[in-house]
């Protein structure tokens, strides 16, 4: 990619940002997820404008590699990453920014999904993805089989994804 | 297994750490892996932020509505206790609606909601949380959905309970006209 090519680069950081937040989230809880993406994103950028990156369709294992380097260097990162962000954090923030207005929207999105799903699919949901616990203790809590959690989480979000696609309820059609 | 399926899995610790491997191999491919998971991740950090504020699922316990009025946020309190015809306006400047219906739930194990615009629209809440020592469903939710709803005009609200062994009863009909400021 030309460095300098501010488009290109946007539309990178975009592409690669779910893959990004997915690897992040596995790992890690809370504000810690968005925070490892934007670390993860910075040091893309800087690999873009220093042209280390070539072959467009190779970035999505430079940014892999990114993603696993940095789990394994986080400690060891945080000088670096000061660093970086003073340089380039402008940069990827208005890349990857996201208006307040749009997290509301969905998450009140979400809120309505939610509200519509039986109560064992969305205990699963809250207790997996909300309380961050494993599916043995979500099993204890539901009095169910750890297989049964899994099979119910994988309806539940089935579920929800049909319904996040479509409007809120109140929504005008 | 499809997609997302796949990618709850990956997120959830289903996969062993070679298996991890190969699925971020591809998720960072790009297709319809990387839309699933990125999905997925996202919805995580939603709920996170609505657990946080009480608003994630229907119904809540006592103490849990009482943490969301100390929160801090600016919450819209409406306690309809025993009324059943109920006429209110929802705050302009409220970032949360908490409302607290009074029921009789002796006996009672599930509690269905039912909201209906007569002509529009209407939505059922299954099996909403409750404690029936609480004496009363308390709800929470972010005020721009409440106010999304409440800008459609009069609604009835059908509370039905359903007791060990017994056929579902209804607990109460509210006719409810909240206005929007």
């Amino acid at each position: 990619m030309p460095a300098g090519d501010r488009d290109a680069e946007g539309e990178l950081c975009r592409r690669f940002l779910p893959a990004v937040r997915a690897f992040a989230r596995r790992r890690l809880r809370g504000a810690a997820v968005e925070e490892f993406v934007q670390d993860a994103l910075v040091i893309f950028v800087e690999a873009l404008r220093q042209g280390s990156v070539r072959e467009g369709e190779r970035a999505g294992g430079f940014v892999l590699g990114i993603c696993r380097n940095l789990a394994r260097d986080r400690a060891r990162a945080r000088d670096r990453r000061d660093e970086l962000w003073a340089v380039y954090g402008a940069a990827v923030t208005e890349h990857v920014a996201e208006p307040e207005e749009r997290l509301a929207w969905e998450a009140i999105h979400l809120e309505d999904c939610v509200s519509k799903l039986a109560r064992r699919a969305r205990e699963v949901v809250v207790f997996t993805f909300a309380d961050g616990l494993s599916d043995a203790e979500i099993a204890g809590k539901v009095h169910a089989g750890e297989g049964n959690v899994r099979v119910v989480r994988h309806r539940a979000l089935k579920a929800l994804r049909e319904c996040m696609s479509q409007r809120i309820t109140w929504e005008d059609a | 297994m499809n997609a997302l399926e796949r990618a709850a899995d990956y997120l959830t610790g289903h996969l062993g750490d070679g298996e991890a491997e190969a699925f971020e191999e591809e998720l960072f491919a790009g297709g319809a892996l990387a839309h699933e998971a990125g999905f997925l991740a996202r919805l995580a950090m939603l709920a996170e932020h609505l657990q946080a504020r009480g608003t994630l699922a229907p119904g809540l316990l006592r103490g849990d509505a009482e943490a969301v009025l100390r929160s801090g946020r600016r919450v819209a309190y409406l306690d309809i206790g025993e009324r059943r015809e109920i006429v209110w306006t929802l705050p302009r400047d409220c970032d949360q609606f908490l409302y607290r219906i009074g029921l009789e739930l002796d006996g009672i194990e599930r509690v269905d909601a039912e909201m209906v615009f007569p002509g529009q629209a209407s939505k059922r809440f299954p099996d909403v949380t409750f404690d029936a020592e609480d004496g009363a469903v308390f709800g929470c939710c972010e005020a721009q959905l409440a106010r999304m709803a409440f800008e459609r005009g009069p609604c009835v609200v059908t509370m039905t309970g359903v007791g060990k062994g017994a056929p579902p009863r209804e607990l109460a009909v509210l006719h409810v006209d909240i206005r929007v400021e």
